[in-house]
């Protein structure tokens, strides 16, 4: 486990360009400097390894008014690895305050309806596997998170039927549970850790091609964050390169492989809304539209700005309810502009949020636009 | 609460006012934060003129420091509250108020954000061209403040050619309009161009009145690889004096170029010791003309190689890369100082010789990478690491620097500012005289001494 003393180098490459106001959308709404992730990255530096300030309600504040959409890490120039610093930063609060994490740290599911992480084990519900079409050309596993697998089954079956359609056989492992991101997001470092250890145990001794996840933040947990937690622990680090390296978001993974299966029509307009933690792979945000352009009927519509956030943060939405809606509402208004009537994206808390302040739209996994168009075709 | 927090908030609701110890830190600096850091007393965020107007009048009956603040991405200590008081954050005074297509004029509030307005503005077929490095966030009252430029100044000039008219809270709380916005303006002295640059010394800008030109419709973006610095000066110098003024022309050097390769496709060959980017633009005929005789230049001058990038998107990336340069260094250095010393066009290769032999003399890295076209070309010494050894010999390069751009008949800022950062020289650009004229010009505006006081000269001058 690292520790904040580890990142004062990296903490030290801030030039202060104030870039990161552009990135943040919580600086973006409140237009308060304090909100950037500069400021934060100073406040963290005097309060914990300075010692200039204190650690007090308004620190708390501070360092909670922030969605973890890690955007300003993908955006600074320096490279300033700004969420781990802020993670750690939470941690640390977290000791002093003599708090437990939040969010991820009591495991508590919240309400009904709401996605958000799953205590003990992982139960799919995602009913058979469909047998593979064709030749086989690529055997995978398959992650579904706790979204997927307690609220949003329809994106598990999409991603099933999707791949059986273009040759790739699923498996989906026993014995996994929450991926822990949000435990990571609320600075409880040990249970994410230890969330970690024991999907890695099982993930990475698969003799597959591929990992899928459907979620974009599960995805970063196992590509990058895994590592990070890993370092200083030899056989643990291994185990997370060996996942990190076969780690694939579905739709991307389908793009990459290249799909056979013909899609059927399907009318309407459609966009995606890119998911803020999608930034761990390169090429995610370009596979929506590369896989379903060519659907016939469907119409793509871009929106105007890729980089915008809904708003949702986990469950950071139901603790800065308004907040969250003002950022909320900027998204809407772009994607009631743009016309698009269906709106993608690979991240259960967007489909979530968005739909909730969109009953006019319908709010859906890629894949689960593809096999909208996959079964009108084998059903006609 | 404090007496300043009280105070304060009569005056304005309290949402606008922070004196938490977190808002005041987020606040101590700008980029160049190893050099000046102050806390203020309490963070302002006024959404008025009128709020303005309030606050400037009891700070001036109470004497307290007033420092105006944009985005906080100046490069010379400028909105540094250096002894502390009240630092205006006008981020939310960001309304673009008009745009008008037939006086090819625009209305802002000096809050608004550079680079979306520019994205506004040519989505109607108009420009702006005042392109500092930090344009997605910085705002345009600081850009106006600063007299803030960037590549495209070798063709288009800085923000100062672009100003017709403010509105100004005064220090007093009066509120004037100077200028207008009619492009011909002869009308006694000209305080618009008397208060864009004084960095917040002398009011508070609200309000911009800015002129627009049509936007060229072809750009074309180009890469010359030069085997060494002075190969690239010489070509400087030269494309334009064949008579094409690119709408930007940079200068990179290879240490640079092996950190910009990270986001660019095809990565650039890293053999050359000297990089041009430039960019032609106009209608697409003045491009292709332009076109042919950067080729012409780059053959009779044997450059390495002449990549021309024809896809647009593509090109956004060299530009990009360019823009985020500076920060991107500190992947590799510890700290850099930016110098902003400027000299005129035809005198770039011997500043650039000059630069090399303080570098090795010193034994410094010295790193050029800047707007050759108009000889504004930053040098910025680099940090490995940080000790007193290293600090003093910079202290000491960065006297030759502005010794030598000076002698050249070059200026000590191009597009910075003097800040707090550049204040021990302006004796040498301007003398004493003219400073005794600055600061009897200061004090007519600003009797009591309360705005960003400690900046441009060293000690006096304030009330």
């Amino acid at each position: 486990m690292r520790h904040l003393e580890d990142y004062e180098d990296a903490i030290s490459r801030c030039f202060h360009c104030q870039i990161c106001q552009a990135a943040c959308p919580v600086y973006l709404q409140d237009l308060l400097e304090t909100y950037c992730a500069r400021a934060r990255l100073g406040l963290v530096q005097a309060v914990f390894l300075e010692q200039t300030l204190n650690v007090t309600p308004r620190l708390r504040e501070v360092m909670d008014r922030c969605l973890f959409c890690t955007r300003c890490t993908r955006h600074c120039p320096a490279g300033v690895p700004l969420d781990d610093v802020f993670a750690l930063a939470r941690e640390n609060l977290g000791k002093q305050l003599g708090e437990q994490g939040r969010d991820g740290g009591a495991w508590t599911a919240p309400d009904a309806g709401v996605p958000g992480p799953v205590a003990g084990p992982l139960k799919s519900g995602l009913g058979e596997i469909p047998a593979v079409k064709g030749p086989v050309r690529a055997r995978v596993a398959y992650y579904p998170g706790c979204a997927t697998s307690r609220l949003f089954q329809d994106t598990g079956q999409a991603v099933l039927r999707v791949m059986s359609e273009n040759g790739v056989q699923v498996m989906i492992p026993e014995g996994l549970s929450c991926c822990g991101f949000p435990a990571y997001v609320a600075g409880d470092l040990h249970t994410f850790r230890r969330a970690m250890q024991e999907n890695l145990s099982i993930l990475s001794g698969l003799d597959v091609d591929a990992i899928l996840v459907d979620c974009a933040s599960c995805g970063m947990a196992f590509k990058v964050k895994a590592g990070e937690v890993a370092k200083g622990d030899g056989a643990m680090e291994d185990q997370a390169a060996r996942v990190a390296e076969k780690t694939w978001e579905a739709t991307d993974y389908l793009n990459h492989l290249g799909p056979v299966a013909e899609p059927g029509a399907v009318a309407g307009v459609w966009t995606y809304h890119a998911p803020c933690r999608i930034g761990w792979t390169p090429t995610a945000e370009e596979a929506p539209e590369a896989l379903l352009q060519d659907i016939p009927g469907a119409q793509y519509e871009a929106l105007e700005t890729t980089g915008a956030c809904c708003g949702a943060g986990d469950l950071f939405h139901l603790r800065h309810g308004e907040l969250s809606r003002s950022i909320r509402t900027k998204r809407l208004k772009e994607i009631r502009r743009n016309g698009a009537h269906t709106v993608v994206t690979q991240c259960p808390f967007c489909r979530y949020y968005l739909q909730q302040g969109g009953s006019d739209l319908e709010v859906m996994h890629p894949l689960a636009f593809l096999a909208r168009a996959y079964g009108e075709m084998r059903e006609a | 609460m404090s007496g300043l927090a009280r105070d304060l908030t009569a005056l304005l609701d309290s949402g606008k006012v922070l004196t938490d110890p977190e808002d005041c830190h987020a606040y101590a600096c700008d980029a160049v934060y190893y050099f000046a850091r102050r806390a203020p007393e309490a963070v302002v965020l006024p959404e008025t003129p009128q709020e303005i107007s309030g606050i400037l009048r009891y700070a001036s009956d109470q004497k307290i420091p007033v420092t105006p603040r944009g985005a906080g991405t100046g490069l010379s200590a400028g909105c540094t509250p250096v002894q502390g008081g009240i630092v205006l954050d006008m981020k939310r005074m960001n309304r673009v108020l008009e745009i008008n297509r037939g006086n090819m004029t625009a209305r802002v509030e000096s809050g608004a954000v550079l680079g979306p307005f520019q994205q506004q503005v040519e989505a109607m077929g108009l420009f702006y061209p005042p392109d500092p490095q930090s344009q997605e966030v910085s705002t345009i009252g600081g850009n106006v403040s600063t007299r803030a430029g960037g590549p495209r100044g070798v063709k288009y000039g800085t923000t100062a050619h672009y100003v017709l008219g403010l509105e100004v809270v005064l220090p007093d709380g009066e509120m004037i309009r100077t200028g207008g916005t009619c492009v011909k303006q002869s009308v006694g002295y000209d305080l618009t161009h008397l208060m864009t640059g004084a960095e917040g010394t002398l009011g508070v800008i609200t309000k911009v009145n800015l002129r627009l030109l049509p936007l060229p419709p072809a750009h074309r973006t180009a890469v010359i690889v030069c085997e060494t610095l002075d190969q690239a000066a010489m070509l400087v110098s030269e494309i334009i004096a064949e008579g094409t003024i690119p709408a930007r022309l940079e200068y990179v050097t290879s240490g640079a170029v092996q950190l910009m390769n990270a986001t660019l496709t095809p990565p650039l060959s890293t053999d050359g010791e000297a990089y041009l980017f430039t960019e032609l633009d106009g209608s697409p005929a003045q491009v292709e003309e332009d076109t042919q005789r950067l080729r012409s230049v780059c053959d009779r001058l044997e450059a390495m190689e002449l990549r021309i990038i024809g896809d647009e998107r593509e090109a956004e990336t060299y530009w990009r890369a360019r823009r985020n340069l500076a920060p991107t260094l500190l992947r590799l250095f510890k700290k850099m100082i930016v110098e902003d010393v400027t000299v005129p066009r035809d005198r770039i290769p011997d500043f650039v010789r000059a630069l090399q032999s303080i570098s090795a003399s010193l034994g410094l890295i010295i790193g050029i990478g800047g707007h050759a076209g108009d000889g504004n070309i930053h040098p910025s010494i680099m940090f490995p690491e940080i000790n007193d050894d290293l600090e003093a010999k910079a202290k000491e390069a960065v006297r030759r620097i502005v010794r030598t751009g000076l002698e050249m008949g070059g200026t000590i800022s191009g597009e910075h500012g003097i800040g707090l950062h550049k204040a021990e020289f302006l004796v040498w650009e301007l003398g004493e005289a003219q400073i005794a004229l600055l600061k009897r010009i200061k004090k007519a505006f600003d009797p009591r001494g309360i705005m960003n006081p400690g900046k441009i000269w060293q000690e006096g001058g304030e009330a």
